[in-house]
């Protein structure tokens, strides 16, 4: 039982930071994208990437207290606010750069 | 979809399945940022096709999935999530079909604009 305690919590808050990794990326090339076509306004996207990357560095720095701090999960109500929070902020950035690729 | 807690027996699944259920939501994620990215890059490297605008199209449907998979990946995870609770089967995955048509249909209009030149 419970052989290993530390192992899932800690490949969970690496997972948030491989994928607040990817959102950075993501907002640099947008900025290169923007640098490259003309236009005020196209910089929008680069500028939701980074309010999103930044919100998803917040929620990852959160959620990894909680996986280090507690071995069972937190209750599911909480979490799944982290969660839906995180699904809406990607969500927001991928719609900004639709809305401005076209 | 009914909520009825009274028929279902529910207790919170063993965390490492909890866990699991997390990094499969943000590997999803991941998918999607990869998608977006792609969707820049065709827009900002590759050459205009014969047929103008194609390039554009490339990445609004790179984009468009992505935004499709994101969408989809919080309402997938909380019925994981309700279905191990209550012990049941994990329901069907509809975002593993819809990626992979997204995908077929980008892969080969992509390769139609390639050998068309």
């Amino acid at each position: 039982m419970n052989r290993d305690p530390g192992l899932q919590p800690e490949r969970t808050w690496l997972a948030w930071r491989r994928t607040t990794a990817a959102a950075a990326a993501v907002t640099v090339l947008l900025f290169h994208s923007a640098a490259h076509s003309g236009g005020d306004l196209t910089v929008i996207p680069g500028l939701t990437g980074v309010v999103v990357t930044i919100s998803l560095a917040l929620v990852t720095r959160h959620r990894e207290r909680h996986l280090l701090r507690a071995q069972r999960t937190p209750p599911d109500a909480a979490h799944a606010q982290v969660i839906g929070l995180a699904a809406a902020l990607v969500t927001i950035m991928a719609a900004a750069t639709l809305a401005f690729l076209a | 979809m009914t909520d009825s807690p009274g028929k279902h027996e529910e207790q919170e699944p063993d965390y490492r399945f909890s866990l699991a259920n997390e990094r499969t939501f943000l590997a999803w994620m991941r998918t999607a940022l990869g998608l977006l990215a792609g969707a820049v890059a065709v827009r900002q490297l590759v050459p205009e096709f014969g047929v103008p605008g194609a390039r554009t199209i490339l990445a609004l449907l790179c984009a468009a999935l992505a935004v499709l998979l994101t969408a989809a990946s919080y309402p997938r995870w909380r019925r994981v999530q309700r279905a191990m609770r209550r012990g049941e089967p994990l329901p069907p995955n509809r975002m593993m079909l819809l990626l992979t048509i997204g995908l077929a249909v980008i892969t080969a209009l992509a390769v139609v604009l390639v050998v068309t030149g």
